[in-house]
Order: structure tokens, then C-alpha cells, then sequence
């Protein structure tokens, strides 16, 4: 394994890509020592499509206050869309696996429709799987949890035209319970977290989120900043 | 005239092309509804979530109902 390793690491002549290879390796090894608050506060995520974003750059939210600052941008794990996935792919699949399928009953369905009215059908059949995947997707991008510097923010699209925004403020929280469940969850680590809160929504869950322990650390740290302020002291 | 007879010419007059062709332009004028809807679903998710993603997912949203619109077209006229 060592020889391996090492006949490989010869090869990667290019000193460029060696000096990138002590960069990720750094990179990594000081991000395992950093704590679950430094690690937030000195992350500026930039990935768009990031299911957990520190302090996430170019993203705003309706509502929100002058000097009120994103900590954390969270979306269900991307695990959680591996059933949508498949079904997809299924999908994809399903014009070049129909003609056997048919075949296995003796019918001769396709045989009725002349060349062109099979290609219509399969640009229709393949305009609806873009459909159905475009709406899974926008539907996993915009479910999101925000924490900020003053409240938690939860916003939900249930179905088409269906939409739902909670907030709490930070002083309202009264209890944050992470909880990973599953074989899923604990294999890549990720979980619900119940927020207790005093606001007019009682309890606030946020679903499927990376690293929930992390998570509720830092909304711990952010309500304690919060009390520490005078009332309405945006910062 | 015996039941058997009645039903051999039910099947003989039963068009299944243009039964096929009634039920995907139904289809089609459902998927277009839906299409706007989803710019509409788009439009409102962009408007409370700007994100640097905003401005690509609204002009795929209305590529998406260009290309349904052309299907349905397609289907209306060529199937």
C-alpha cells in the first residue's frame, strides 16, 4: 500500500499540484481543530447549492433588518434526495425499457403509433421528467433554515403554491434539542432539531439539516449573545 | 344480434390513435397550467430567498413554458 502510495506521489511531478495537494491537506487537518464556532464565523460560504452555508455570500431573505447578519443557511441533507433521484433516473430510462417490458405481455402498444407520433410522445415523456425533476429541485433548494444574528427563520414551500415563513427571535428560544435518528442519519450525520420557542409557533423543526449538534451549538451561542445585548440592539 | 358481434364492432370503430391523441393533448394543456405555475412558484421562492441561483432557475422556469407551449403545438398539429 505504502509502494502504492508512494509510486503515485512520484508521478505528481507538477510542484503546483503538489504544493495543492499540503494546501487541502492543511486545509482539512486545521478545520478538524477548529471548534464548531470558530469553524461558523470564519466561513464565508460560496457554493450556491450548499446544504450547510456559514455566513453564505450573495444570499438575502424578504424581511430582513438592517445589520442582520446570516449565520447559518441550512437544507435537508442531500442523502434525503437520493429517493427522488432514482425515481428520476427510472424515469430516464423508462422509453428504452418500455418496448421489453410490453414484450414480456405480448402487446404490440407501440406498434399502433407510426415513427413521428413515437418521437412526440417521447419528447412530451421527457419534457415532464424535466418538469418533475426542475420541481423537486426548486423545492429542496428554497426549503431552507436561517439562522441569523437575531432570530431563527424557517421557510417552507409545501406543494405548489404553498408557502410558509416562521420566525423566532433569539430571546424567545427556550430549549434546542438535536436529534440524529436512523441508520441514514448517523452513517452521514444529520438530523432534525426541535427549537422550544416563546413566539407564536411553539415548536420549530428543522428537517434532515447537516451536523444538527453544530448547529444547535450555534444558535446556543447566538441566544447567548443575544441576552447579553440591551433590548433592541441589532448587532 | 348476438353479444359477441357487438362487441367486435365496438372494437373495430374504437380509435385508440385518436383516443391517444385526445388524452396527451389533455395532458399537454394540464402540463402547460402547470409549467406557469411553476414560474409563478419560481418568481415567490426568488422574491423571499434572493440567492445568486435566482436569476438562472426564473429563465429555465420560462424556457420550460416555451417548450411546453411548442409541445403542445407540436401535438396539436403533427400527432
Amino acid at each position: 500500500m505504502r509502494i502504492r502510495w508512494r509510486r503515485f506521489w512520484l508521478r505528481v511531478d507538477n510542484r503546483g499540484l503538489r504544493a495543492k495537494f499540503f494546501t487541502l491537506a492543511l486545509v482539512w487537518h486545521k478545520i478538524r481543530l477548529m471548534s464548531a464556532a470558530d469553524f461558523i464565523h470564519t466561513t464565508f460560504s460560496k457554493n450556491p447549492f450548499a446544504m450547510f452555508a456559514p455566513q453564505p455570500v450573495g444570499v438575502h431573505f424578504e424581511n430582513q433588518e438592517s445589520g442582520e447578519k446570516i449565520i447559518l443557511l441550512l437544507r435537508a441533507h442531500i442523502v434525503t434526495l437520493v429517493p427522488s433521484v432514482l425515481l428520476i433516473l427510472l424515469f430516464i430510462f423508462l422509453p428504452f425499457l418500455a418496448p421489453s417490458f410490453l414484450g414480456i405481455f405480448r402487446l404490440q402498444a407501440l406498434s399502433v403509433f407510426d415513427p413521428r407520433q413515437l418521437i412526440l410522445i417521447t419528447i412530451f415523456w421527457y419534457l415532464f421528467v424535466f418538469g418533475f425533476s426542475f420541481y423537486k429541485f426548486i423545492f429542496w433548494y428554497f426549503n431552507v433554515y436561517l439562522v441569523t444574528n437575531e432570530r431563527v427563520i424557517d421557510i417552507d414551500f409545501r406543494g405548489i403554491l404553498h408557502k410558509e415563513t416562521s420566525y423566532a427571535k433569539l430571546n424567545q428560544i427556550q430549549d434546542i434539542s438535536p436529534k440524529i435518528i436512523g441508520f441514514f442519519g448517523t452513517f452521514f450525520h444529520y438530523g432534525n432539531i426541535y427549537i422550544q420557542t416563546a413566539a407564536e409557533r411553539p415548536e420549530f423543526e428543522f428537517h434532515n439539516v447537516e451536523n444538527p449538534n453544530m448547529v444547535a451549538q450555534e444558535i446556543h451561542e447566538q441566544v447567548r449573545k443575544e441576552e447579553a445585548e440591551p433590548p433592541g440592539v441589532i448587532a | 344480434m348476438p353479444i359477441e358481434d357487438i362487441n367486435a364492432s365496438i372494437f373495430e370503430n374504437f380509435n385508440f390513435i385518436f383516443f391517444a391523441k385526445s388524452f396527451l393533448i389533455l395532458f399537454a394543456i394540464f402540463y402547460v397550467v402547470f409549467a406557469f405555475m411553476l414560474l409563478r412558484q419560481v418568481q415567490l421562492m426568488c422574491r423571499t430567498l434572493p440567492t445568486s441561483l435566482s436569476p438562472l432557475l426564473k429563465f429555465l422556469a420560462i424556457i420550460h413554458i416555451g417548450v411546453a407551449v411548442a409541445v403542445l403545438l407540436l401535438i396539436l398539429g403533427f400527432f
